[in-house]
């Protein structure tokens, strides 16, 4: 016996229909989407040749059309260049500028462990064949401690800030000086007329920079006591403690300027 | 209706016309394919492939369900004024191609504003083309669409 199919009305098909229009109409977009995306998956294959057949159609010359083709690749090319160039400018000139700003950067740290320590020197395992000269200055904890005073092929020796051989020429409170190392072990600034500079106790004093041994100030200490000479009531008797503790010190860096980038 | 076939048909259809997506100006197969079957098929296998083809549209489409609805409509509406005007002779079924484009080229991007998609600032002269190109087409594809389908043309008693 035949099952007698079901019939329905045109109403019915025609609202159902447009009901599942409306459903799908304010469904979200994400939702939806896969219905499309899976159609593409399905018939990923004729549609790519469709496609393809569509646009070899759409231009009569294939010749002209894979000159454009490459006209259009070649142009792209050199705008993408030109986007890399420009954005090389901007890099060169941001690493220019913070060179600038960072002028230890061309500098070279000549890592050196301490073998041998006195009050007044120290004796590190670097020397010339590390690109260490003599004058050259060593920082330790960032602080400068020293400069390079003896030297052979593989060692050298640091003249200490607090030595009494040691003048550095320095910065306190914004006015140039001199610093002289003290037999008790301290930093002295001789010479300092009490109606120039006015100094205050913590004061920071800085190393001067000085032509192709450094670029910038570094800290050298501050000061610890300040007063009236007793000999000369004119000058400032000024006591400058090293920023670091040198005695705790295990190793030093000296600083080695790099010849070139320093003339750039 | 032989529904495999037009199911063939169909997707044959909606391959053709993703093809011309990149082209501004272009025929519309699906539309051409609702108006065929609006024209020489039963009401509700007119009202069915309407929404069918809609669907399609909408596949291949930017958005679904604003074709499902425009073609679903203006498909069974051309069904059920078929019962009251013959629409046979070429030039007739010509203009009823273009009008039925612009309407639903119109009503399909009328309801893709719910979908929140971008308005495109010509595309009246878009559907104008797109209805004036189909109805160029259109009853030119009828006779092999008829031939696939195994539907006579020539003077069919329809059923309601």
């Amino acid at each position: 016996m035949a099952r007698k199919r079901p019939k329905v009305s045109n109403r019915m098909l025609f609202t159902c229909f447009l009901l599942a229009g409306f459903i799908l109409l304010f469904s979200p977009q994400r939702f939806t989407n896969k219905f499309q995306l899976a159609f593409a998956r399905i018939f990923r294959w004729p549609l790519s040749i469709s496609r393809s057949l569509m646009l070899s159609a759409s231009t009569s010359q294939p010749l002209k059309r894979e000159n454009n083709h490459k006209q259009a690749q070649a142009q792209n090319h050199i705008a993408n260049l030109q986007a890399q160039l420009e954005s090389q400018i901007a890099e060169n000139e941001r690493l220019r500028q913070f060179r600038k700003e960072h002028p230890l950067l061309n500098a070279v740290f000549v890592y050196g462990d301490i073998m041998q320590a006195s009050p007044t020197e120290l004796t590190i395992n670097c020397g010339g064949s590390e690109g260490l000269v003599e004058g050259q200055f060593v920082i330790g904890d960032n602080s400068i401690i020293g400069t390079i005073s003896q030297l052979s092929a593989h060692d050298a020796k640091i003249r200490l800030i607090t030595s009494p051989l040691s003048r550095l020429a320095v910065k306190i409170a914004d006015m140039d000086a001199v610093i002289q190392g003290s037999t008790d072990g301290t930093i002295k600034a001789p010479l300092l007329s009490r109606k120039l500079y006015s100094i205050k106790t913590g004061q920071q004093v800085f190393c001067r920079p000085k032509n192709a041994l450094l670029t910038t100030p570094i800290l050298i200490g501050c000061v610890s006591h300040c007063k009236t000479d007793a000999a000369n009531p004119l000058l400032w008797d000024v006591t400058i403690s090293p920023a670091c503790d040198i005695k705790s010190l295990t190793s030093v860096d000296v600083i080695v300027l790099n010849k070139n980038l320093s003339e750039q | 209706m032989r529904w495999f076939r037009f199911a063939l048909l169909l997707i044959v259809a909606a391959i053709i016309q993703a093809g011309f997506a990149d082209a501004r100006y272009k025929p519309d197969i699906l539309l051409i394919l609702m108006s065929f079957s609006s024209i020489y098929s039963k009401t509700n296998d007119a009202i069915i492939t309407s929404f069918l083809i809609g669907l399609a549209c909408d596949l291949i489409g930017p958005a679904v369900g604003a074709g499902i609805i425009s073609f679903g409509l203006l498909g069974s509406f051309l069904s059920y004024l078929n019962r009251v005007i013959t629409i046979r002779r070429m030039p007739y079924q010509a203009v009823t191609i273009f009008i039925m484009g612009l309407l639903t080229g119109l009503s399909i991007n009328f309801l893709n504003r719910f979908k929140s998609l971008p308005f495109n600032q010509d595309i009246y002269i878009t559907i104008l083309w797109t209805s004036l190109l189909s109805a160029v087409v259109g009853p030119l594809l009828f006779l092999p669409a008829a031939w696939w389908l195994r539907i006579d043309t020539t003077g069919r008693k329809r059923t309601r």
